[in-house]
């Protein structure tokens, strides 16, 4: 008898460990790393805005 | 809701992209009156001679004040009739002083045309039904020549016409 308390006991104390691993991995999630995303987002807008101000400058020199 | 302060900036960065090309916009067609070159000004394609700018008299150049000029363009395939000189020669050649206000008007009789003074702003297409224009000051000195570039046939190579811009 003793032995199943036991036992249960363990499996509970795991469940909850297991709880907490899951709620550490979450935060991660949020605190994500956008440092690579961010950097491509701003080569494209300079990619579009140098385009864009070629095309205006041609425009006003013809 | 939650934001990235990453994407708060590039969200910030877009939209307000997205608002001065809609001011800019705006302010071209609704201010300056910025319209494209055929914007529903209609002519019969089979009688173009009716409407005064297209009667073979006011074809090609016309001097309508000290520095503004009007070019009016019979458009077939495969010619830019730009009218007759005093002897009744066919004009191909225009001479436009520098700095004068140039309008282009131009109609097509049968299909869609190009109407391009290569290497300026000046470029439309040109439809039967549809007058397209226009206007423009032409500031460099040089001479341009003037090409059809929608393909319109077997001639299209053929047609073409000069503008030389004077000092």
């Amino acid at each position: 008898m003793m032995k199943v308390q036991e036992l249960i006991r363990r499996k509970r104390r795991l469940i909850l460990m297991q709880n907490d691993e899951k709620k550490k991995a979450n935060t991660d999630k949020e605190k994500s790393d956008l440092k690579g995303t961010f950097i491509s987002v701003m080569i494209l807008g300079a990619f579009l805005v140098i385009s864009w101000i070629g095309a205006f400058t041609l425009f006003l020199s013809r | 809701m939650h934001l990235h302060k990453y994407e708060k900036i590039w969200l910030t960065l877009g939209i307000s992209a997205l608002v001065i090309f809609l001011i800019v916009l705006g302010y071209g067609a609704f201010y300056k009156g910025t319209h494209p070159q055929s914007h529903g000004v209609t002519i019969d394609p089979n009688n173009i001679e009716a409407n005064d700018a297209f009667k073979p008299e006011n074809l090609g150049l016309t001097q309508v004040a000290d520095d503004k000029y009007i070019v009016n363009i019979a458009v077939s395939a495969f010619n830019y009739n730009l009218g007759k000189d005093k002897d009744g020669n066919v004009v191909k050649h225009i001479r436009i002083p520098k700095g004068s206000t140039v309008l282009f008007q131009a109609t097509s009789k049968d299909v869609v045309h190009g109407f391009n003074v290569a290497g300026t702003n000046v470029n439309m297409m040109v439809e039967p039904g549809y007058i397209s224009s226009l206007e423009t000051v032409m500031n460099k000195p040089g001479t341009y020549t003037i090409v059809c570039n929608e393909y319109c046939g077997s001639g299209h190579h053929l047609m073409y016409a000069t503008l030389e811009v004077y000092e």
